[in-house]
């Protein structure tokens, strides 16, 4: 049986994944990143591996420039964690948002993260150009 | 060393506060909420105290029905409870269904003294916040 991890060493997984995320490093953020990782996002409202997530990013840095502000870390059971914050998000050619509410609940095991659930109002989002369709 | 909460106390505080909506029961989910409850919602960055959250929910009521949630997964935290889930309804103009919604619940005992809900609005129905809603 796998063990939960404490919310101490969940909070160390998503801490480096944020600060890899600040900093546009794709291969930190790899690293952070379970192999098993799975990304959901509420606009896209399918799971999406490892390698898809990848994809994505690689493209959506071509264009986006993200501000995480006012981020809130909580621990929860499960060795999962909460993430809320405000993002300012500007998309070349697209337009500029300020302080879009998200959150976020990672799953974490040691100091990976395997998942990541990503809410956000997508009526509140300059429109996106480069998320995966079916 | 994380305390997290009285695990008992906030899952009567929530199976309250969301079984009461699904029943449309407002005047039971208002003794769910403490006195100084704050209703806040992401897609229309507002925030309400619990007088107009509870117009607010009574509103809903008239607006759509047959509110159901499903898939849902639960989290403690140190102050409440993290609710995932996907929801549908029924409105005049038709169905909606696997709706993702956040639900960030800080709880206080039995009781709930903050809900945060976090939801994509892209083609659900515009609500209309009472007066007295503060928008941020």
């Amino acid at each position: 049986m796998e063990q939960v991890n404490s919310p101490e060493d969940s909070i160390i997984a998503v801490e480096a994944w944020l600060k890899a995320l600040a900093e546009r490093d794709l291969e930190g953020m790899k690293k952070v990143a379970a192999d098993d990782y799975i990304q959901w996002h509420a606009t896209v409202r399918k799971d999406l591996t490892k390698d898809e997530e990848f994809d994505m990013l690689v493209e959506g840095f071509k264009v986006m420039d993200l501000t995480f502000r006012n981020v809130e870390l909580t621990p929860m059971t499960g060795g999962t964690v909460l993430q809320q914050c405000d993002v300012d998000i500007t998309i070349k050619g697209a337009g500029s948002r300020e302080g879009v509410p998200f959150a976020m609940v990672y799953h974490t095991r040691g100091h990976q993260i395997t998942r990541c659930d990503e809410y956000m109002d997508g009526m509140s989002l300059p429109p996106i150009e480069f998320t995966p369709t079916d | 060393m994380v305390q997290f909460v009285n695990e008992a106390q906030a899952t009567t505080a929530v199976d309250g506060f969301t079984s009461s909506w699904l029943a449309h029961d407002i005047e039971r989910k208002a003794t769910f909420l403490t006195e100084d409850f704050v209703l806040w919602n992401n897609c229309y960055r507002v925030e309400v105290a619990k007088p107009v959250a509870v117009k607010f929910f009574n509103w809903l009521t008239t607006m759509m029905w047959d509110n159901k949630y499903y898939d849902v997964r639960r989290h403690f935290t140190p102050t409440g409870v993290v609710q995932q889930h996907l929801t549908s309804f029924e409105t005049a103009d038709g169905i909606y269904k696997d709706i993702p919604m956040l639900l960030v619940f800080t709880t206080r005992g039995e009781k709930i003294v903050r809900c945060k809900e976090y939801v994509d609005s892209t083609g659900l129905p515009k609500l209309e916040w009472p007066e007295g809603a503060e928008f941020f």
